[in-house]
């Protein structure tokens, strides 16, 4: 899998040059013409009717249509943490002017490539993947405080953002199954990941003294009574 | 002594110097014979001057070597013949014939000694050879001791004397103190003579004797009496080293005899059936007891070896009585056999074990392993108490309510669950408060000031509370009816209020009933009263709890009813109407339907008939318990010898539904205390990890309860969720304390 996602994203890194370059030529006349500014024009192209200053969820998904992305892709998660959206389904327009000014791009071509690059980005860079594991527990959480998530939607999320991790097929299974939690914390939320990264997929290296929360504590038993 | 050689010196310049080959021989020949003479004891002939001078010329002209080797050669001589003399000794005499040439020899080589002291002083110690008597010592080894007729013998007559000995038989002890003094000796400055020819064998000899005598003893004895036999055997082998081996043998001859009498028995003799240990800790045999002890006390292990076995007894026993259904059942019997047990192992710990700390311990920790194996415990420890304090202490000295309280404390200590015991306790005590029921007020407090030293000042605060609540009461009714006084407007009747601070007192739901008219008129009254002293107050009626006394007339006679609150509203009813159904009843006085049904129970029972009931079905028996189809009506036929009649409320143990009430209180309050704990650490520490946070909660805690680890892990993660402590971002397993 690895292998194969890199050898795509430098095919587009090469492409993203080139255009670059046809950029270049263009795009002072853009700026020229679009004088209030080419973000704002392009973010009134997606905005909601009713409340001019974000993004609904229809815009959203056609802003990802656009994109050429499946709203609930990597890829738009990536954009979701880089515009630090505080809500799934919504981006306000301070959010997105942020995410395109820290992406450094200034249109949807040019989003594209750079989102394509950051998904490889996120495989390689541990602890980049940590930061955006930790954005995406607060963005899935509908509560207000953002202090826990439900468990469909935290299941969902572990999906989208950990798919490949050891444990995150059984331990989904287990988030659908346990009747003892509601939601998960941001403390369990953070721990699964350091526990797909160091307990192996036999759980032969998990100790239970070792401070994993009760929850994790549960799915190993779950596991096993499962093996069983 | 310098000064003599110096004379010698002076007088020996005098002579003319002397090398003659001739004078030398004649010299030895001189010795020769007055050693040859000293073999023969006839000593006093010769003259030590003379001698002495010769051997001294003799080392001083380099003859020293010559002097030496002829005296060796002289003495090993004499000792061959000295060794046939024993040899021929027949069996009886041999040991005394043994004993007198040593004896001679000895003498004769001080002599020799004597004679030949300058060369012992100047040849001997140059040449760094045996002096002249130790040499005699080690020929006598090697040309008596050691002759090949004599050693053997002489180690198998001392072995039979002493296996005589062992028999009983009486023999000459003084001969063989000798005899091993002669051993002793012969090693010359070490003992190995001694522990090579005599003790080596003997402490073998012994084993084998004891292992034999041994295996005949435990297979015809009862327990006790193979220890006695033991404790004489042992004495008898002491006795036997200080009347005639050397004192180093004692440890060797105690290990010996030790191994062989008890440590290769101690199974056997523990676990002998009727006899062994369990046995005597049944029948409390304090001798046996403490015999035991200090024998195995004596062996290595064996003290361990018994402990165990005591500490799985005890285990065993109690387990019986904890979990014995019949007997739980009587919390008040059941508790008696626990003290029972508790006072039995007490006294036999103080009697037969010397108060060894160990065994005490090990008691300890057997008492508590059953004690905790009842989740009733802390209930049932509660309910003995309140038996006592309620009607057991009557016509009890102040001291013996003492002890009893100490005592119980003592299994209280056993509890791991204190705080479940707290909360029972609290409910108890409301109760005889407010019933008064309480015998002593003095018992009452003792308890609680020992529960206070024994728990810390937080255990009891809220019990302290309730007897204050108490005692505020007393003041402030006597204040309310100086106040009623001054209103001239006369009660019909004498209000008593409790007035309890919500916190001290066990939580109870406030069922409220509907007071009929008057009473609550009055508690009105009261409260104006109280509300007009203390403002700003909340005052809740707590009818459930009060009691009543009420005049009642029946046809008969007039008696005067001890009723609970809830039964005063009840019959109240009946001055109004005949005959009421169970929904009239429920619908007018407003109480809880269980709470009613429990008081009709009362009022119809079959000791104290004041309300009648009608069934619907009739056909049916009379039964005791109260259906909601029932009708009352007022017994006019009730009958008493008392004038005073008193209304036994049914007496209802904790349901399994308050039980669970109860405990789920218990898990709430520990909740916040393990929260609090953790905080308190986290607070001094700053960052703690995981396990060690884990094991000092339940060091802080474990004085009231034992927390569960898991429960702990919980706690904290809620404690990460309200972000009073926060995971360590290097170390999962750190926590830190977040100000």
């Amino acid at each position: 899998m690895a292998r194969k996602a890199s050898t795509k994203t430098t095919t587009v890194n090469r492409k993203r040059k080139t255009v670059e370059d046809e950029d270049k030529s263009e795009q002072p006349v853009v700026k020229k013409v679009a004088a209030v500014s080419p973000l704002a024009s392009l973010f009134d192209k997606y905005k909601d009717a009713e409340e001019p200053n974000c993004i609904g969820p229809d815009g959203v998904t056609k802003f990802c249509e656009d994109l050429g992305f499946a709203p609930d892709s990597i890829q738009v998660l990536i954009l979701a943490w880089q515009m630090n959206a505080s809500k799934m389904g919504y981006f306000t327009f301070e959010e997105f002017k942020k995410g395109f000014e820290k992406l450094h791009c200034t249109d949807l071509i040019q989003l594209k490539k750079e989102l394509q690059g950051f998904s490889h980005t996120i495989k390689v860079d541990p602890a980049k993947f940590a930061e955006l594991y930790k954005f995406s527990f607060g963005f899935a959480s509908e509560i207000v405080n953002k202090k826990s998530v439900e468990l469909a939607i935290a299941a969902e999320m572990l999906e989208l953002v950990i798919p490949d991790g050891p444990h995150t097929k059984t331990f989904i299974s287990f988030l659908n199954s346990t009747k003892n939690y509601k939601v998960i914390n941001k403390d369990q939320w953070i721990c699964f990941l350091e526990f797909s990264k160091t307990v192996k997929e036999d759980l032969s290296n998990y100790d239970e003294y070792e401070a994993w929360p009760l929850l994790i504590d549960e799915f190993v038993d779950f596991v096993k009574d499962l093996k069983k | 002594m310098s000064t003599k050689p110096t004379k010698f010196l002076v007088k020996y310049s005098s002579y003319p110097h002397n090398n003659d080959p001739n004078t030398t021989t004649t010299a030895w020949k001189l010795l020769e014979e007055a050693i040859k003479t000293i073999h023969l004891k006839n000593a006093s002939s010769l003259s030590f001057e003379e001698l002495y001078r010769n051997a001294y010329n003799m080392v001083l002209h380099k003859n020293g070597e010559m002097l030496y080797n002829n005296l060796k050669n002289l003495v090993n001589g004499h000792l061959k013949e000295v060794a046939k003399q024993v040899e021929i000794a027949n069996d009886e005499a041999f040991l005394n014939e043994l004993n007198t040439s040593w004896s001679e020899h000895k003498t004769s080589m001080l002599m020799v000694r004597d004679i030949l002291m300058y060369m012992d002083r100047t040849y001997v110690d140059q040449a760094k050879l045996p002096t002249v008597y130790d040499m005699g010592l080690n020929l006598f080894r090697d040309n008596v001791v050691h002759s090949p007729y004599i050693k053997d013998r002489l180690l198998n007559t001392l072995l039979d004397l002493i296996q005589k000995e062992r028999n009983g038989e009486i023999i000459d002890r003084i001969l063989i103190k000798n005899i091993t003094q002669m051993l002793i000796d012969l090693g010359v400055n070490s003992k190995i003579v001694y522990e090579e020819d005599f003790e080596t064998p003997f402490l073998a000899k012994t084993a084998s004797y004891y292992q034999v005598e041994s295996q005949q003893f435990i297979s015809s004895c009862s327990c006790p009496d193979y220890m006695k036999k033991v404790e004489i055997c042992l004495k008898e082998e002491l006795e036997r080293v200080s009347h005639y081996l050397d004192s180093s043998s004692e440890p060797k001859v105690k290990d010996v005899t030790e191994k062989q009498l008890i440590s290769n028995h101690m199974k056997t003799l523990i676990n002998m059936e009727n006899s062994g240990l369990i046995s005597m800790l049944q029948e409390d045999k304090i001798e046996d007891l403490k015999r035991m002890y200090n024998l195995f006390g004596r062996v290595s292990d064996g003290l361990n070896y018994m402990k165990e076995v005591i500490s799985n007894h005890i285990r065993e026993i109690g387990k019986e009585i904890v979990m014995d259904e019949e007997k739980t059942k009587e919390q008040t019997t059941f508790f008696q056999s626990l003290l029972d047990l508790k006072d039995k192992y007490d006294r036999l710990h103080k009697e037969a074990f010397y108060n060894d700390k160990q065994f005490q311990h090990s008691l300890f920790r057997a008492f508590e392993y059953f004690i905790n194996l009842n989740p009733k415990s802390p209930e049932y420890i509660s309910l003995f108490i309140d038996e006592k304090l309620k009607k057991g202490l009557k016509g009890v000295s102040e001291e013996e309510v003492d002890v009893l309280l100490d005592k119980i404390l003592m299994l209280f200590r056993f509890i791991q669950e204190k705080d479940v015991f707290e909360k029972y306790y609290k409910q108890h005590l409301a109760k005889r408060l407010l019933l008064g029921r309480s015998v002593s007020d003095d018992a009452e407090r003792n308890m609680i000031a020992k529960l206070k030293t024994e728990c810390g000042y937080q255990f009891t605060s809220k019990l302290e509370g309730m007897f204050t609540d108490m005692r505020l009461s007393v003041d402030t009714m006597a204040g309310f009816k100086n106040y009623i006084q001054t209103l001239q407007k006369p009660m019909s009747f004498d209000l008593n209020v409790n007035v309890l601070t919500t916190g001290f007192w066990p939580t109870q739901s406030a069922s409220n009933c509907i007071l009929p008219r008057e009473i609550l008129h009055c508690c009105e009254a009261f409260k104006a009263y109280y509300l007009s002293n203390h403002n700003g107050r909340l005052l809740i009626w707590q009818t459930n709890m009060g009691t009543a006394e009420i005049k009642a007339s029946f046809p008969s006679k007039t008696h005067e009813l001890q009723v609970s609150t809830y039964q005063m509203v009840i019959l109240l009813l009946f001055n109004e109407s005949p005959k009421l159904t169970f929904k009239e009843i429920s619908e007018q006085t407003g109480i809880p339907p269980v709470d009613l049904k429990r008081n009709l129970m009362a009022l119809t029972s079959a000791k104290n008939k004041v309300l009648d009931k009608e069934t619907k079905d009739a056909k049916e028996a009379p039964n005791k318990n109260i259906e909601e189809s029932d009708v009352f009506f007022f017994n006019t036929k009730f009958k008493s010898k008392l004038f005073r009649v008193k209304i036994m409320s049914v007496v209802q143990k904790e349901t399994p539904v308050e039980a669970t009430e109860t405990r789920q209180k218990v898990d709430e309050d520990r909740k916040h205390q393990i929260e609090a704990s953790i905080v308190r650490i986290m607070k001094a520490r700053k960052t703690m990890d995981h396990s060690n946070l884990i094991s000092e909660v339940i060091k802080q805690l474990q004085s009231r309860f034992v927390p569960n680890p898991i429960i702990v892990k919980k706690r904290i993660e809620s404690l990460i969720e309200r972000e009073y402590l926060e995971r360590s971002k290097q170390d999962r397993k750190q926590y830190i304390y977040m100000a």
